[in-house]
């Protein structure tokens, strides 16, 4: 069998910066990717706002994906393309599909750079007839800017995240009629931006605390009931109202995509639906690291390749078997939290911890304590969930920290 | 003209077809749908029940044990999935321990493996079997199938062995001069006999031959929930309720992908093509079965879906022959369990007296592909590279894969076909990932516009589809 030093699973945004990154640290890495090109998710993404903070400029998604793929070839890595890994070992061993077979190798160390699926219909149980003419927003996305078929003529988004957002624009520019975007929240989990670019600029009406009760029609769609939702969410009867569209496009939230990374018994946080790490990205299983959106959701791809770039380096501490403590210290944090990461840290280096609230929040307090002890206070004017937060303990407040890390929001 | 023309191609049409082929009858199917197998036999519970509970005395009682007993040939002769689980029949009260030596002592009556079991043998079969179940029955015999793969092999192996089918050709009306005329969408097809197996339409399409037909059908919606668990030890059995005059009730089972699968309810409905899901009726699917199981994280759930059931209003099948035109209509449950038993009992009660039925001889082997393990893949990937071209990830099908599913006797069409004949779009991302390559290699392969693809009967990727002269 196959020896390798490290083999990165996916050649998205994260895959390739970890990559490109193991490489200066001169440690040979086998890239596996799926697909038959490179740079994943951005290849279909062709609007603007990506890179503003890597390359300090405003890039396409594909051209944020072609710096990461030219540095990836000069600095001649090895890869393969339409390479499927159907199964992780927790000995670290790996098997993988492709053209030219059924492969297995022996990793000494990985790195899952896995990416997200988005969710479907069917995760969020919308009731109604069996039609065709519902899709995810990023398959309609696909289908346009891979193939150049724009799927609805009169078309409903529901969620109105940046994907949502962007598909709304994407579609009228294609010539269709898009006749609204519900968003479940009393507030959009956009960026200002993009309501105003995508939205507002076409008349596009958005619809808060509002949601699809209904979709109707025997083979294609044609028409969609909405109601508006109380405050636990739940439609509201008697609030409803009928839309006649012919699609409607779901950008209602991306999952960590973790099949392989389940099956190998990692484990899991069901907050993030990502592998539980400490703070060098080192999964359950030691040598096993996670990055990008495999292991949370995203907003912006800058930190999805910083990512990649810190789990090079805690790769690069693991072959060189640079000491870890023993210490295994759990991060929590109050309900206002949808997650923090990572989940456990021990005490030997700074860290950075990455959350996001549940709802958006205004003129608060970040209180993080141990124990008894509050180690750090800060004042917040504005936390949203559309934003991941990044806040980083340096090492002299590390020393405080005793059995437990806590993150919780003062008024 | 043909000897036999079999109307419909459900489970009924498919096993008929597959049990005629292998005689010297010629033989023609003709189906409304661009695929076949995708009404009431798409959308069940995949049960081949082990036969306690149809009434005595009715065909239900009777076809349903033919029908069992044959399956597991028929599922070793064309290769596909048959795997005999067993099921707990639960009682979750005192009050239906009565109702429950009933169903032991039916099932001893008709020779069925029966076994009564108390709460610590229950717990110690099904770890996650709900704190309130007393006692139940162990009935060893009670088998699943994928209903589609069963239906699709027998229709291919049919084929192979003579028999025409026509897709996307309705019937419209029938006369009678000396043979029968079957008018169609595709124009004219005539024979000496007809099988009405139309399913949902069964008492339309008896009206053309006899309009003063007295049948009534009564249709039953019941609606599901699919999860993405793969958890091999979840769930070892089929586990059901006690049932009720509304049927089986809803049940919990874990499919032969492993995925589990919770429902039918079971309310009458006017419209007989209503497959939409409700909330009423999903909720009535999660509150029944925390009677039976311990419930599920809801964000496990990847899918929910209708499907109707045609029951006649005697509570029984119809099965008659009028003239050389038998109908076989008021299949409802367990229609599934029992084709195999109604395909043997046409052809013996009947054909066998209008047609002098031999065997044929140099007959064909259709085997069903099943899914490939890593070293049967490897093997074919040394002469055809495309089976190490994933495309479905959740499922691990290769373009090969499609492409053959595309290219069988009875080829796929459509998104739908592919996905019943292969899988890509029935894991966990429901073809976010896969759709639009599954779209693309069945354009090439057909040698037509993406855009003219059908999803499903006359349905496209954009709303015009095949009419969009915009591109
Ligand atoms: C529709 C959309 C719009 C966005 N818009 C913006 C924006 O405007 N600005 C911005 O900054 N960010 C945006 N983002 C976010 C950002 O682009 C993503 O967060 C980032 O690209 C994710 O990178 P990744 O490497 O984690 O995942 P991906 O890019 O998804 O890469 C994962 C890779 O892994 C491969 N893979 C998965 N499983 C396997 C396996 N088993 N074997 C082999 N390979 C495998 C996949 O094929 C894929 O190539 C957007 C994201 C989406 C989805
Ligand atoms: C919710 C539910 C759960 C069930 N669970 C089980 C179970 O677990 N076990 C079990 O044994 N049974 C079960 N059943 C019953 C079983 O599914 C049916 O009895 C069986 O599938 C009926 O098959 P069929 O061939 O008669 O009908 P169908 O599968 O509906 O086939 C009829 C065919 O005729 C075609 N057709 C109709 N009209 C025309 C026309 N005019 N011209 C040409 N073609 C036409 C249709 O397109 C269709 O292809 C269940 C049923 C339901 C609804």
């Amino acid at each position: 069998m196959r020896h390798v030093k490290c083999v990165v699973i996916g050649g998205g945004s994260a895959g390739l910066a970890a990559a490109i990154q193991l490489k200066k640290y001169n440690i040979d890495c086998l890239l596996l990717e799926k697909e038959d090109v490179l740079g994943g998710i951005l290849n279909q993404c062709i609007h603007n706002g990506f890179g503003l903070t890597r390359f300090k400029e405003e890039l396409t998604g594909p051209s944020y994906a072609e710096r990461l793929v030219s540095e990836f070839h000069d600095l001649g890595i090895e890869f393969e393309l339409d390479s499927t890994v159907i199964k992780l070992n927790s000995d670290k061993s790996i098997e993988y599909i492709n053209p030219k077979g059924v492969h297995k190798i022996q990793a000494e160390s990985i790195v899952l750079a896995l990416g997200a699926r988005e969710r479907t219909r069917g995760n969020i149980m919308i009731p109604g007839d069996r039609s065709v003419g519902v899709w995810t927003a990023g398959s309609a996305q696909k289908y346009l800017n891979i193939d150049g078929y724009c799927v609805g003529k009169r078309v409903f988004i529901l969620g109105s995240g940046d994907i949502g957002l962007i598909m709304a624009r994407r579609m009228t520019i294609a010539k269709a009629k898009v006749v609204g975007v519900a968003e479940i929240m009393p507030y959009s989990n956009g960026l200002t931006r993009n309501l105003v670019q995508c939205l507002y600029d076409y008349d596009i009406p958005l619809y808060l605390s509002t949601t699809i009760t209904r979709i109707n029609g025997n083979g294609r769609v044609q028409s969609i009931e909405l109601s508006r939702v109380d405050e636990n969410l739940k439609p509201i009867s008697g609030t409803e109202f009928n839309i006649e569209v012919d699609t409607v496009l779901l950008s209602v939230g991306l999952i960590p995509d973790n099949i392989i990374t389940e099956n190998a018994g990692i484990e899991m946080d069901p907050r993030t639906k990502g592998p539980k790490i400490n703070q060098y990205y080192e999964t359950s299983i030691p040598g096993i690291f996670a990055c990008g959106n495999g292991l949370h959701i995203h907003d912006v791809v800058d930190f999805v390749s910083e990512e990649g770039d810190m789990v090079a380096k805690s790769v690069e501490r693991y072959l060189n078997q640079l000491g870890k403590s023993d210490l295994s210290i759990p991060v929590n944090s109050d309900s206002n939290f949808i997650y923090v990461l990572p989940q456990t840290i021990d005490k030997s280096q700074a860290v950075k911890l990455k959350f996001r609230v549940k709802r958006p929040l205004k003129n608060v307090k970040l209180v993080i304590r141990t124990k008894d002890e509050i180690i750090m206070t800060l004042p917040k004017t504005q936390l949203l969930p559309a934003e991941l937060e990044m806040i980083t303990l340096p090492l002299p407040l590390i020393d405080k920290i005793q059995d437990e890390v806590r993150l919780e929001i003062i008024a | 003209m043909y000897d036999i023309i079999i109307i419909g191609s459900g489970i009924i049409g498919s096993m008929l077809a597959y049990d005629l082929s292998r005689f010297n009858v010629s033989v023609c199917v003709l189906e409304k749908n661009v695929e076949i197998m995708n009404e009431v036999s798409s959308s069940n519970s995949g049960l081949v029940h082990a036969g306690y509970d149809p009434e005595d005395g009715t065909l239900k009682a009777q076809l349903n044990l033919i029908g069992a007993k044959r399956y597991p040939q028929i599922a070793k002769d064309l290769n596909v999935d048959y795997k005999q689980v067993g099921s707990l029949l639960v009682s979750n009260s005192m009050d239906e321990h009565e109702a429950l030596l009933k169903y032991a002592q039916r099932a001893t009556q008709r020779k069925i493996d029966v076994k009564y079991i108390q709460q610590d043998e229950i717990r110690r079969m099904e770890p996650n079997i709900s704190d309130s179940v007393l006692e139940a029955l162990f009935f060893p015999t009670t088998a699943i199938i994928t209903p589609w793969q069963m239906g699709f092999a027998c229709m291919n192996y049919a084929v192979l062995n003579g028999v025409k089918l026509f897709r996307q050709t309705k019937v419209i009306g029938i006369d009678k001069n000396e043979n029968y005329t079957v008018h169609t969408t595709q124009g004219v097809f005539e024979s000496k006999c007809v099988i009405n197996c139309t399913g949902l339409n069964g008492v339309d399409v008896a009206k053309y031959q006899d309009p003063n037909s007295e049948h009534q059908l009564e249709f039953r919606k019941g609606e599901y929930q699919v999860s993405d668990i793969r958890d091999e030890s979840y769930l070892n059995h089929v586990i059901y309720p006690m049932p009720s005059k509304l049927g089986k009730g809803v049940l919990a089972l874990k499919t032969i992908e492993g995925n589990l699968m919770f429902g039918p309810t079971s309310y009458v409905i006017d419209n007989r093509y209503d497959f939409s899901t409700t909330v009423n009726g999903l909720n009535e699917v999660d509150s029944k079965i925390s009677q039976i199981i311990k419930p599920l994280a809801k964000n496990r759930m990847i899918r929910q879906f209708a499907g109707v059931r045609p029951g006649s209003i005697t509570k029984d099948f119809i099965i008659e022959n009028k003239d050389g035109f038998i109908n076989v209509i008021g299949i409802d449950s367990p229609g599934l369990a029992s084709a195999p038993g109604i395909s043997e009992y046409v052809i013996e009660s009947f054909l066998k007296k209008d047609f002098e039925l031999e065997s044929k001889m140099n007959l064909v082997d259709f085997k069903w592909k099943k899914h490939l393990s890593s070293n049967e893949r490897n093997e074919l990937i040394k002469d055809d590279s495309r089976y190490g071209r994933i495309v479905c990830v959740c499922e691990t099908i290769s373009e090969k894969e499609i492409m053959n599913a595309i290219h069988l006797p009875v080829g796929a069409r459509s998104i739908k076909g592919v996905k019943r004949i292969t899988r890509p779009g029935s894991g966990r991302c429901q073809g976010g990932f896969c759709e639009s390559e599954v779209v693309r290699i069945l354009a090439r392969e057909l040698n037509v516009d993406m855009k003219d693809i059908p999803y499903d009967n006359d349905v496209f990727l954009t709303p015009l589809g095949g009419h969009d002269e915009t591109r």
